[in-house]
């Protein structure tokens, strides 16, 4: 039969936030020893770091197939509306920008060769709905071609830093927002490890 | 009252010195087309838009990043230094005051709410400090003193001198594992109470080896508890009853950024215990 309830204090919420100013000298409590005693090991995977695994992998999953299905749109002449395939691995503006790219080469009655090269996938952020990526899309590689097979290509920047935010809705990921960085080269950028 | 107005308005100073996450209005820029746009460019604009158009800002509504970032450091620095005399006025509360509930809640730091999305521009904090700051926002459960049998049960309302008394801890003794997000590092957090101690207002003390075993009804009248337990020398009645202290400490193991570390918090909780003789006759 417990007792107690009454009188209640957690008083390890301060101490713990004592940690974090050095002015800030947490009280001794009694028969405790209350320490910060972090100690540089090597630790095995948690339930948690598991999890973030499994997300970063599939959230980079999701963005590499859907780079794939762009690509395949786009040498296929392009898209008014987005496929089932589009829309099963993004959402919002994402989808939205790559849909107005899309529409773009079909209006021109254009069609492109070559596929995207991803340098590589910088796992850069994780919460529990939502992992933030960056990727290094090389599109030198990448042309446009009009009916006659003339290079259409727009001249611009085709080397990019993409910061992607994946979410996860009813069990699947989608890339959701993105921003661009142009580069020159990849070399120095996290995603090209 | 005070501490959650200063939550707020750290919050938003901490988001709005935080770096933009992927949906802000930066430029977006497609491989194929090879047209950048902003986000107000992208919505309801022409599929065709125009290719090479260089990302347009609207400076006349924005600070300069840096001006932004120093104002925001002055004003964090500014809360920071009330909440350190907040915390020394609780903390002197605490010492003084033998009901530690008089004191109210612990401020809040201004570390507190408002993180922003993690990724490695705002990494300036090394993962010992993240975890201490997850550490800090953890809701530990309260963990009450478990007496038993518990005075309730016999007729006078009060433990007897003499008779084992069981103890433990009262309440979940795990948490975890659960992740946090800190100044764009991640934390795992898994805690566990990694020790108990009660006092026991007589002015001895148990220290139990783990969290002590409950006692239940089945228990044999008289048996001492296996793990953790007490009996009493002397009464506290008539002149009131034992205040008895336990004293948790939770271990919370913290892995982030390929480093681990334990940080622990203890937490107090007592109770009142009505303790008298019971005299025996024999004829």
């Amino acid at each position: 039969m417990p007792l107690g309830g009454r009188g209640f204090v957690t008083v390890g919420a301060a101490v713990a936030c004592c940690a974090l100013a050095a002015a800030c000298t947490p009280e001794p409590v009694p028969n405790s020893t209350p320490s910060t005693s972090p100690t540089a090991t090597t630790p095995t995977e948690s339930q948690i770091e598991r999890q973030m695994r499994l997300d970063y992998d599939a959230a980079e999953n999701a963005y590499r197939a859907n780079i794939a299905e762009q690509d395949r749109l786009a040498r296929a002449g392009g898209v008014r509306q987005p496929t089932a395939a589009l829309k099963s691995s993004a959402e919002g503006e994402y989808l939205s920008a790559a849909v107005t790219s899309l529409a773009y080469i079909k209006k021109n009655g254009w069609h492109g060769t070559g596929n995207t090269t991803i340098l590589g996938v910088a796992h850069v952020g994780w919460q529990k709905k939502r992992v933030r990526l960056m990727s290094c899309e090389d599109g030198s590689h990448l042309r446009l071609l009009d009916h006659s097979a003339n290079d259409v290509t727009p001249k611009g920047d085709s080397r990019f830093v993409q910061s992607l935010s994946v979410v996860r809705r009813g069990g699947r990921w989608r890339v959701s927002a993105f921003e661009s960085k142009s580069v020159r080269v990849f070399e120095g950028e996290q995603c090209a490890a | 009252m005070r501490g959650l107005i200063l939550a707020i308005v750290c919050g938003a100073m901490i988001l709005l010195a935080a770096p933009a996450p992927a949906s802000a209005d930066g430029p977006k820029c497609n491989r194929w087309t090879r047209f950048c746009k902003i986000a107000s460019q992208a919505e309801g604009a022409d599929a065709g838009g125009t290719p090479n158009a260089p990302p347009r800002t609207d400076k006349s509504h924005r600070q300069k990043p840096g001006d932004r970032a120093q104002e925001a450091r002055k004003e964090f620095a500014a809360a920071l230094a009330v909440y350190d005399r907040q915390l020394a006025r609780y903390k002197r509360c605490l010492r003084a005051s033998r009901n530690a509930a008089a004191c109210g809640r612990a401020p809040e730091s201004p570390w507190l709410g408002g993180d922003s999305f993690s990724g490695p521009g705002n990494r300036q904090i090394t993962a010992g400090q993240a975890a201490a700051i997850a550490v800090a926002r953890l809701q530990l459960p309260t963990i009450a003193p478990g007496i038993g049998p518990s005075p309730d049960l016999n007729r006078w309302n009060m433990a007897a001198v003499g008779y084992p008394l069981w103890l433990w801890a009262d309440g979940r003794t795990h948490v975890g594992p659960i992740s946090d997000s800190v100044g764009g590092l991640s934390v795992s957090l898994d805690a566990k109470v990694s020790s108990l101690a009660f006092r026991m207002g007589d002015g001895h003390s148990v220290t139990c080896p783990g969290v002590g075993q409950q006692w239940t009804t089945t228990v044999e009248p008289g048996a001492k508890s296996p793990s953790c337990g007490y009996s009493y020398t002397k009464p506290s009645l008539p002149n009131g009853s034992y205040t008895v202290a336990a004293i948790a400490n939770w271990a919370v193991t913290w892995t982030s950024n390929g480093q681990s570390g334990v940080i622990n918090v203890p937490a107090v909780d007592t109770t009142e215990l009505p303790v008298g003789e019971l005299q025996v006759l024999v004829r």
